[in-house]
């Protein structure tokens, strides 16, 4: 791999927010797409990022650091793209379940997918059933991210699968769900899409279904 | 489902479960509690016995902990694969308690305290309100989650709300017929029995319908459980003994929090007071300057109850209840003066003040790298599955999401301690008192304690560990009829602040999870 490309793995595993941009336009002197940068810079430094908070070496302000740092590098990145990428961005909608207030582990998913060139719908905590499937029928989103923390809440997931059954568009949408009370096994009793137990998860899917369609 | 039938030897007492249900569960259903210290990690080796018949094999834990005895297994790890044997050591069957002079016909009552993880009871004598402890053990319904949320959201499924009820009266009471019986006082002489805990315990002895407990906005259906006795809960032990139980102000804030409140008021506290009781649900209140008390509480797990570490367990035998600096390294306390197998809260605490403070472990809490520091004898660095962790020895260790555990209960408490010094309008510099509470079982450090920052500096207060309020309160009213009205005068004063969907908690818990001693 190359050594620019390494450095912004190295950039964003060490959460140096200020060397970030230089890094990264490094990169883009040497010819190096946005693209590429994303897929194997960013994405890697992220999926180490990850590893080290599953083991305890980060912790929940270094995750939000890594969040910003990516968050940093895209108006460099952005300025390259070309006009097709950016124009295909794909709208995810995010929002913790009803009753369930928690947001740190959502807002950690949306920075995740903003920094890779998701547009972003948060619509908050609490959130209604119909709340969410009103913005995707207005927004036209087709992808769905709910987080839930409270095992006494997990119900409302089920709310939403019903109501975008309801609305018609249960099979336009792909509903994923994530944050500390929710498993596999959860997924399917309620009838969800995926399942994913982190941020770096929540992209990996989230690309995963752009890719298959 | 398959059922599978347990039968205990030499008493040939027999009973059927569902498969599936672990050894010390089915025991304990058949009136033969053990103790379970580490919660059923299978790492403390309490709850060995011998089983003959179908079973699994044995785990690595097993393994590890049991080498060469054929035969025997823990009872936390063996789910009921097949019909079995037991027989159970009559030496790890529980502890005989302490015995009081008994030697009169003065009243007693009993106090019993239901933790979310830990159970506990004592025997007062009314007159003189001398207490002794009677008993403690983890709550039966831990096998229903380890907080309050998981048991609520158990509850609502089928028969499990009544099944919990049973498994908390049954240990209770047959723990209080089993001691009684040993210290050969007659039931009538006991003349009421008080009760404490959070709601939610309270509730589930209540076998009052909780789940509104777990849903926004979390209302309460009583708040006060007067003119109850014995035969209301279901029990046929000392039917008619009234129970006196300590009045909630809501659904996160409980008997406990208001018995503390009490005591306190009845020790002359009145003003410019903090006070926290540490359990798996936080609940602290404040004594503002002009005297109006503000109350919250916050989620912090069971991680100081020694639950949900890797070598976490509660004061018994075996546990590391403390650690110290001497020339030669570190010494470690251990209760029973027997080889360690696990650690307890108090142990941890000391154990991460001092890491911290040698600078083994950074402030943000990450484990130093061993090129650049000696850890003191007999602590080494080591690696399990990817994890860091600081090896003590005989197998037991700190690992690095150890100490984030431990981090995201103390963020919990700190950003709730800070909130609600800003919505009393208090600055810690104000706060004359400080009262920690909490069921350690063993004696706080408390400059151990403060050194990792459960709660803010509060450099102009007097320090004290006050033990388990929860249960002192709950002795209190037996001894002393106007206790209650005191407690509930008090709680109809309380100003409540729910951090539930405050707009400053995210960032003030991000910042409060450093073990930095920098000023909030
Ligand atoms: C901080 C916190 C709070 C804060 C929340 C602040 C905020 N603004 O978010 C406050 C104090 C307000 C709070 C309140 C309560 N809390 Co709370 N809280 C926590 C705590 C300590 C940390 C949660 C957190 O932020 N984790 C860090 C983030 C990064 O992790 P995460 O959310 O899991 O997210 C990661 C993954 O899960 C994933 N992910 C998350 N969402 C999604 C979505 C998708 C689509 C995907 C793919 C992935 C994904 O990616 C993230 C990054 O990797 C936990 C304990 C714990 N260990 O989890 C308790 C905890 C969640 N709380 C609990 C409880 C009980 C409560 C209260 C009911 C109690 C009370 N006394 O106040 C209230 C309920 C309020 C409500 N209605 O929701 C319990 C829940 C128990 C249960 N079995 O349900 C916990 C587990 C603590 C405990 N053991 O008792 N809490
Ligand atoms: S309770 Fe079984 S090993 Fe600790």
């Amino acid at each position: 791999m190359k050594e620019s490309i390494q450095q912004v793995i190295r950039t964003i595993d060490e959460l140096d927010i200020d060397a970030i941009c230089s890094v990264v336009q490094h990169c883009l002197d040497e010819g190096i797409s946005p693209e590429e940068i994303i897929e194997s810079g960013i994405s890697t430094g992220l999926s180490i990022v990850g590893d080290k908070f599953e083991s305890g070496q980060y912790f929940l302000a270094d995750l939000v650091m890594a969040g910003e740092v990516v968050r940093e590098a895209m108006p460099v990145l952005q300025e390259k793209m070309n006009p097709d990428m950016t124009a295909a961005r794909e709208r995810v909608i995010l929002a913790t379940v009803q009753g369930d207030i928690h947001e740190i582990g959502k807002n950690i998913v949306g920075l995740i997918l903003s920094a890779n060139g998701f547009e972003v719908i948060d619509l908050g905590v609490d959130v209604s059933a119909s709340k969410i499937i009103d913005t995707a029928r207005t927004t036209g989103a087709r992808l769905i991210g709910l987080s839930a923390l409270l095992s006494t809440m997990v119900g409302s997931i089920r709310d939403v699968v019903e109501a975008s059954a309801k609305a018609g568009i249960r099979n336009q949408l792909k509903i994923v769900i994530g944050g500390a009370c929710t498993s596999d096994d959860l997924r399917l009793e309620m009838g969800a899409d995926a399942y994913g137990e982190t941020a770096i998860d929540a992209l990996r899917i989230f690309k995963g279904f752009i890719a298959a369609t | 489902m398959k059922g599978y039938t347990v039968t205990v030897k030499p008493s040939g007492k027999s009973q059927v479960f569902p498969e599936g249900t672990l050894i010390c569960d089915a025991l304990l259903d058949m009136g033969i509690p053990l103790k379970t210290p580490c919660g059923g990690k299978g790492t403390c080796g309490h709850c060995r016995v011998s089983v003959t018949g179908n079973q699994p094999p044995r785990t690595p834990s097993e393994e590890r902990i049991l080498r060469g005895t054929p035969g025997v297994r823990l009872s936390c790890q063996v789910p009921l694969t097949g019909d079995v044997e037991i027989r159970v050591e009559e030496r790890l069957r529980k502890k005989q308690r302490r015995v009081p002079h008994h030697g009169n016909d003065r009243p007693y009552g009993l106090a019993v305290d239901i933790g979310t993880t830990n159970v506990r009871i004592s025997m007062v004598e009314t007159g003189s309100g001398s207490s002794y402890h009677l008993d403690s053990f983890l709550n039966p319904q831990r096998r229903f989650g380890h907080d309050v949320i998981s048991r609520i959201s158990a509850a609502s499924s089928g028969d499990v709300l009544k099944t919990m009820q049973a498994l908390i009266r049954t240990s209770i009471f047959s723990s209080i017929a089993d001691s009684l019986d040993a210290l050969g006082i007659s039931p009538e002489r006991i003349t009421c029995i008080a009760f404490s805990g959070n709601t939610t315990m309270l509730y589930l002895l209540l076998g009052k319908d909780v789940s509104p407990l777990g849903t926004y906005p979390y209302p309460v259906s009583a708040r006060e459980f007067s003119s109850l006795t014995v035969r209301d809960l279901g029990e046929t032990l000392l039917p008619e003994t009234p129970l006196l139980i300590l009045p909630v102000l809501s659904a996160f804030l409980g008997g406990d929090l208001i018995g503390g409140l009490a005591l306190c008021h009845k020790n002359g506290i009145r003003k410019n007071a903090f006070f926290i009781d540490l359990g798996t649900n936080g609940e602290l209140f404040l004594l503002d300057q002009s005297g109006l008390v503000h109350a919250t509480s916050c989620a912090m797990g069971p991680a100081l109850e020694g639950m949900n570490l890797s070598w976490g367990m509660t004061a018994e035998d075996g546990a590391i209840v403390h650690v110290t600096q001497g020339a030669g390294g570190l010494f470690f306390e251990i209760m029973g003066e027997i080889p360690p197998s696990g650690i307890s809260g108090t142990g941890v605490i000391d154990l991460i003040s001092i890491l911290l403070e040698k600078g083994y472990i950074e402030e943000s809490g990450v484990f130093a790298s061993p090129a650049d520091v000696n850890l003191p004898s007999p602590l080494s660095f080591g690696e399990t599955d990817g994890i860091r962790e600081i090896r003590i020895g005989n197998g037991i260790a700190l690992t690095q999401v150890d100490v984030r555990t431990v981090q995201l209960a103390k963020g919990a408490s700190l950003a709730a301690s800070e909130l609600l010094l800003k919505e009393a309008r208090c600055s810690a510099d104000d706060i004359e008192h400080v009262f920690i509470a909490g069921s350690f079982g063993e004696n706080l450090n408390v400059e151990h304690f403060r050194r990792l920052g459960f709660i803010p500096e509060f450099k102009n207060a007097s320090w004290e560990f006050l033990g388990n309020t929860s249960l002192l309160a709950a002795q209190k009213v037996c001894c002393d009829p106007r206790f209650l009205e005191t407690a509930t005068r008090l709680r109809d004063r309380t100003r409540e602040l729910v951090l539930a969907n405050h707009p400053e908690f995210q960032d003030t818990f991000i910042r409060a999870l450093s073990f930095s001693r920098a000023p909030s």
